[in-house]
């Protein structure tokens, strides 16, 4: 028992810096699916396609670690925003429903996952970004580095301002208007097409921040964008609302789960703890658990 | 009221055939709306109303015939474009950002207005217009009753600077009082802001009551149209479904 | 030689895998991204039962076919009330949490499995090289390929189309909903269990990599590529994509890692392409050579819009010759009050939250009568058929078929009882013919049931012979056998209506309840619509319309009610409500 006491603030800690993580991927996809209805599971292209993007800038060509950052990010907005131009609106207006554009989604995943695999060489596709000012921290025995602490105040910072652009922005009017009501923005003349844009480009910026965290903190690998998409499926489907804080409360949530689950169980069976949490979940379902559930995060965020 | 003779036309249909998708609903409806006038488009449901509002606007597809705006043809032009010629729609029951304040929403019907000065004119005009919108400011739309709903849904209109204003229903689900003071509230922005009115209604003697011209749609296509009085005198009135 | 037998052994296990999971996502619409991760509870099954426990080759199949069917039948039950995200974001999890089970338990050896399974042999002999491996299995996928054709190429997996179609739909002309789903999940489970045992003792090794989510996203792609739904696509999408592998590796003389790289490049980008240009897949479900020479007999090759705008052909020859001659008034003689009551409904009440919306309804359908439910909108007369019909269950009152007590039912059952509904919205299965739309409502069908349908072939094809029938005669009642042909989808909505009501009829209910008939039709349907429902009583059925074109009403109804904020106020002809000015004020206000 003492063991675990023990064990308890550095899985605590690292519960935090996996769920700020998790969140903030999850408030992207969330984003992008409440807004567009698009079903994105090729935000895994974005995800991995940075993380690539941003060790190619920076170990092979040589630039700089923050330009290679900030560049990576720009590629991630951009291929969000090409999905969406190029497979899933012309797939919208063909009649092409949910199905089809996850089917199309689906596609576009395994081609990119497998062109890196191709690009870098199967075995060896594995590639880590070097060149953050890695330090590590104790701090009343918790041990976590420099860059966890980056990571965690970025997530939490880029939360707060997409906050505050939805709430206190024009812009993030419109997007709240569409998210809505899309028939209505119509009306009152928003070009809802432009308004879909704007969410790609920032649902897929926020991926590919945290792409390049990842390759920093572990490493690019080609199926690393699967992994986390199917944790930000599972933070945007069980988020008790569509508030950017709502949703990366959601994902501190599950952060802190999975990593206390290490309490009592090895660190290989936290998938399932998170996958088991999710299935728990859509399988029981019940008003009342969402309804409890709500009580509570009303509480929380209060 | 308003000007009469043909110049005094503001919207006109030319045997509209419109639908979605390949699919036509309406057909080889023609109408007139006068400046400052009300006009009510009745009929049971399915009749297609609601698919001839939204032809007009750019939200359903016309297969056939013309769409005149002040004599110009507007038929399939996107829905902005539209607004800014001050003609505008509100949808069945849900013409209001419910979760989003009724600042945001009285803010958004003036989206596609850029001058900022004229955006705060309209806003104070809307505020004493509808003084109950500024107690509820700050709340979401959701939460105001279904009359004071409606009006911001007409004040998102008024935003956005609406000289012809298209009305599905506006009168659904509401109780008869609320219903009937709406209809109060519309007879006099016609008369004080010059708006013309088309209104789509289930709601018989309301639209008898408040429109001066009537045209009756049975399965998309019309039927009778007159002045109400006449209408009443002629026929019984279930007969008109 | 070996190599040729390796490849088309692998065929085989991927065809049947993907066969099975086109019954979950093509015929029952249940898209399941855990199908290899079903078909590794088989190969761990197997190869678990052979290591520790010594079994025998084919004991440990059919153990292992077993536990895949009852995982298949475990995860349905979630499965009953999900949409299809949640579905596929359901199914994804199992895999996930499957598949990490499967790498991180030491007794099944980890990330690199379970190894040193043992050769199988059967009497006596020993499947060790592919070759003598190949007889078996092709055995085997050949008796699971065909039981897959029996449960597809039926009336079973008609019904299972109608579920993917709509389920509402499926449930108000009878089906078991529930039933179904849980078997099509086994069944599906227990053929991918069994060809991932077969697989374990091929490789002789159950790994993770064998049966992780990117293997069940490859079954999807292969299931899609070939065309969901299409009898056989599936398996023509599995093997090319199984056999590009090899090929590409010859001829682009490039090592066996990179040439399945580049195939699930191409596969990928012909997905998304495919899905733009044809998302039906390579062979898409309509195509049949039978069914292409059916349709060149037909003389109606037009899509549905260009039939909307042609001159209906007469009813005449369809409707009784006891009939009114048009769509003139009802029959003026009935007297209602005489006809015995079919449906009698007492105090019948709902309310959602606070609103009554059903507030202590009386009334009576009377044999043989064509009852109207009139009222304004929102007075509760939609709520009404849901609570007829078992949609939603009542707070209170009872409802009696043929006094029989069916307050609380379930929309399925009450159908079989004898009263079914049409619904507002149509609700056609739209991507099958009209001819199947119609014989689906054929009630007790032992071609719908797993048992009689694999163990009652003769007794089967009398009664698909039956269906048939009946559906042409229900059909040709509403003059639209020379339609019965083509895809539902493809109709006018004037004609949709119709198919609606002959999928009615086709059910054997004495009691139809027709949810707006006319509304939305084209003006030139209308009188055909009317036509067809005033001939309804002399075929002995009890109707009950509610309808807001009152012009339309006026001309189908013996008699009315009219309901107003879910009371009903007032019963008679349509001619005397009307005539009443403070009903005349309640239908289009004060």
């Amino acid at each position: 028992m003492d063991f675990r006491g023990e064990l308890f603030p550095q899985l605590f800690t690292n519960g935090v810096i996996n769920g700020s993580w998790y969140g903030v991927l999850g408030l992207g996809f969330a984003l992008i699916l409440t807004v567009t209805g698009r079903f994105h599971l090729a935000y895994a292209v974005t995800y991995t396609l940075a993380a690539y993007v941003a060790v190619a800038l920076s170990q092979d060509v040589g630039i700089p670690l923050g330009i290679a950052f900030f560049l990576a990010v720009v590629v991630a907005s951009l291929s969000g925003v090409m999905t969406e131009g190029v497979v899933y609106r012309p797939l919208a207006a063909g009649g092409g429903g949910l199905l089809g554009i996850f089917i199309a989604s689906l596609g576009l995943t395994i081609v990119a996952e497998n062109l890196i695999r191709l690009t870098w060489g199967a075995g060896s596709a594995s590639r880590s970004l070097v060149g953050f000012p890695l330090r590590p921290f104790t701090v009343l025995g918790v041990t976590f580095t420099s860059l966890d602490m980056a990571a965690v105040f970025t997530a939490w910072f880029l939360v707060l301002a997409l906050a505050f652009f939805l709430s206190y922005t024009p812009w993030g009017r419109i997007v709240n208007a569409v998210r809505v009501n899309p028939e209505m923005a119509r009306v009152v003349g928003i070009n809802t097409e432009r308004v879909h844009w704007l969410v790609f480009a920032i649902g897929s910026a926020l991926a590919g921040v945290f792409a390049v965290y990842a390759a920093m903190r572990f490493a690019a690998v080609p199926d690393m964008g699967l992994q986390q998409t199917l944790i930000a499926f599972v933070v945007a489907f069980m988020a008790l609302g569509t508030r950017p804080v709502s949703v990366a409360l959601t994902g501190l949530a599950l952060g802190l789960v999975e990593s206390l689950s290490g309490l009592f169980l090895s660190a290989q069976w936290a998938p399932v703890v998170v996958f088991g949490v999710l299935f728990v979940y859509l399988a029981l379902r019940p008003v009342q658990l969402r309804l409890a559930l709500r009580q509570v995060q009303r509480l929380v965020t209060a | 009221m308003g000007t009469q003779g043909s110049d005094g036309i503001v919207l006109q249909l030319e045997r509209v055939r419109a639908g979605y998708g390949g699919r036509p609903v309406v057909f080889d409806v023609s109408l007139q709306l006068r400046r400052g006038s009300v006009v009510a488009l009745l009929g049971h449901n399915g009749a297609g109303k609601s698919t001839t509002l939204r032809a007009i606007v750019g939200l359903a597809r016309v297969h056939a015939g013309a769409v005149l705006l002040d004599g110009r043809d507007i038929a399939n032009r996107p829905c902005e474009e539209n607004i800014r010629d001050g003609l505008v729609y509100l949808p069945q029951e849900r013409a209001v950002f419910g979760e989003l304040s009724v600042r945001d929403n009285l803010l958004l019907g003036a989206q596609v207005v850029k001058d900022r000065q004229a955006r705060e004119q309209r806003l104070e005009r809307v505020l004493t217009l509808f003084p109950v919108l500024r107690e509820r400011w700050a709340q979401p739309a959701r939460t105001l009753s279904g009359g004071q709903q409606r009006m911001l849904s007409v004040g998102i209109a008024l935003m956005a600077g609406a000289k012809v204003l298209l009305l599905d229903e506006p009168s659904l689900g509401l109780a008869p009082a609320v219903a009937q003071s709406l209809m109060n509230t519309i007879r006099e922005l016609v008369k004080s802001e010059g708006l013309s009115v088309l209104i789509v209604e289930q709601n018989l003697r309301l639209a008898l009551d408040l429109a001066q011209y009537l045209y009756i749609l049975r399965m998309g296509q019309l039927v009778l149209e007159g002045p109400p009085q006449e209408l009443e005198e002629q026929h019984q009135l279930w007969q008109l479904f | 030689m070996e190599y040729r037998f390796d490849i088309a052994n692998q065929v085989l296990i991927f065809v049947v895998l993907s066969l099975s999971l086109n019954l979950l996502i093509g015929y029952a619409g249940q898209v399941s991204l855990a199908h290899a991760a079903i078909a590794g509870i088989g190969g761990y099954a197997a190869a678990k039962l052979a290591i520790a426990n010594g079994m025998g080759f084919v004991p440990s199949l059919v153990l292992a076919t077993l536990m895949a069917a009852a995982a298949g039948a475990f995860l349905s039950v979630p499965a009953l009330r999900l949409t299809v995200q949640h579905l596929i974001l359901l199914t994804l999890a199992a895999a996930v949490v499957l598949v990490t089970i499967a790498n991180s338990t030491r007794d099944l050896g980890g990330a690199y499995g379970l190894v040193g399974m043992p050769v199988p042999s059967i009497f006596g002999k020993s499947l060790a090289k592919p070759s003598q491996f190949f007889w078996f299995l092709l055995c085997v996928s050949a008796i699971c390929t065909l039981l897959y054709w029996r449960l597809a190429d039926s009336p079973y997996g008609r019904v299972l189309r109608a579920l993917r179609e709509d389920e509402l739909a499926a449930r108000a002309v009878g089906k078991n909903v529930f039933v179904y789903k849980v078997q099509v999940f086994a069944l599906a489970s227990a053929m991918a269990g069994l060809m991932g045992a077969l697989w374990a003792y091929y490789l002789r090794l159950a790994s993770p990599v064998q049966f992780n989510v990117t293997q069940s996203l490859l079954l999807v792609t292969m299931v899609i590529f070939g065309g969901m739904g299409s009898l056989l696509g599936p398996a023509v999408g599995a093997a090319l994509i199984v056999v590009s592998s090899p090929i590409l590796e010859k001829n682009l003389d490039i090592g066996a890692e990179k040439a399945a790289l580049i195939r699930l490049v191409i596969y990928g980008a012909a997905l998304v392409v495919l899905m733009r240009l044809r998302p039906e897949g390579l062979i898409p479900e309509h195509f049949s050579f039978r069914r292409a020479l059916a349709r060149l007999g037909l003389p109606l090759p037009g899509a549905g819009a260009a039939a909307g705008q042609q001159s209906p052909p007469p009813a005449a020859g369809a409707a009784d010759p006891a009939a009114p001659a048009g769509p003139g008034q009802p029959d003026a003689g009935i007297d209602i009050a005489a006809r015995t009551p079919v449906v009698t409904v007492e105090g019948l009440r709902k309310a959602f939250g606070g609103i009554v919306a059903v507030d202590g309804v009386d009334l009576a359908l009377r044999e043989r009568v064509v009852t109207g439910l009139v009222g304004p909108n929102g007075a509760g007369k939609t709520t009404l058929f849901n609570l007829l019909t078992g949609v939603i269950p009542p707070d209170g009152g009872t409802i009696r078929l043929k006094g029989k007590d069916i307050t609380g039912m379930t929309p399925d059952a009450i159908a079989r009882l004898g009263m079914a509904r049409s619904f507002q919205d149509v609700r056609l299965f739209l991507r099958m013919t009209v001819l199947e739309n119609v014989m689906l409502a054929y009630s007790r069908h032992p071609g719908e049931h797993l048992p009689l349908l694999l163990g009652a072939p003769l007794a089967t094809s009398r009664a698909e012979r039956r269906a048939r029938e009946l559906a042409l005669e229900c059909l040709s009642f509403v003059g639209l056998v020379d339609k019965a042909g083509m895809l539902a989808g493809g109709l006018s909505f004037g004609e949709q209506k119709l198919v609606a009501i002959a999928r009615l009829l086709a059910t054997g209910a004495d009691v139809l309840l027709l949810d707006e008939p006319i509304s939305g039709v084209d003006p030139q349907w209308v009188d055909r619509v009317a036509l067809v429902i005033r001939a309804l009583p002399a075929q002995g059925k009890t109707v009950c319309v509610v309808e807001h074109n009152l012009y339309a009403l006026g001309q189908l109804a013996d008699h009315c009610y009219f309901m107003e904020s879910g009371r009903i106020t007032a019963e008679g002809s349509l001619q005397e409500l009307m005539a009443d000015p403070r009903l005349i004020a309640a239908y289009f206000g004060a």
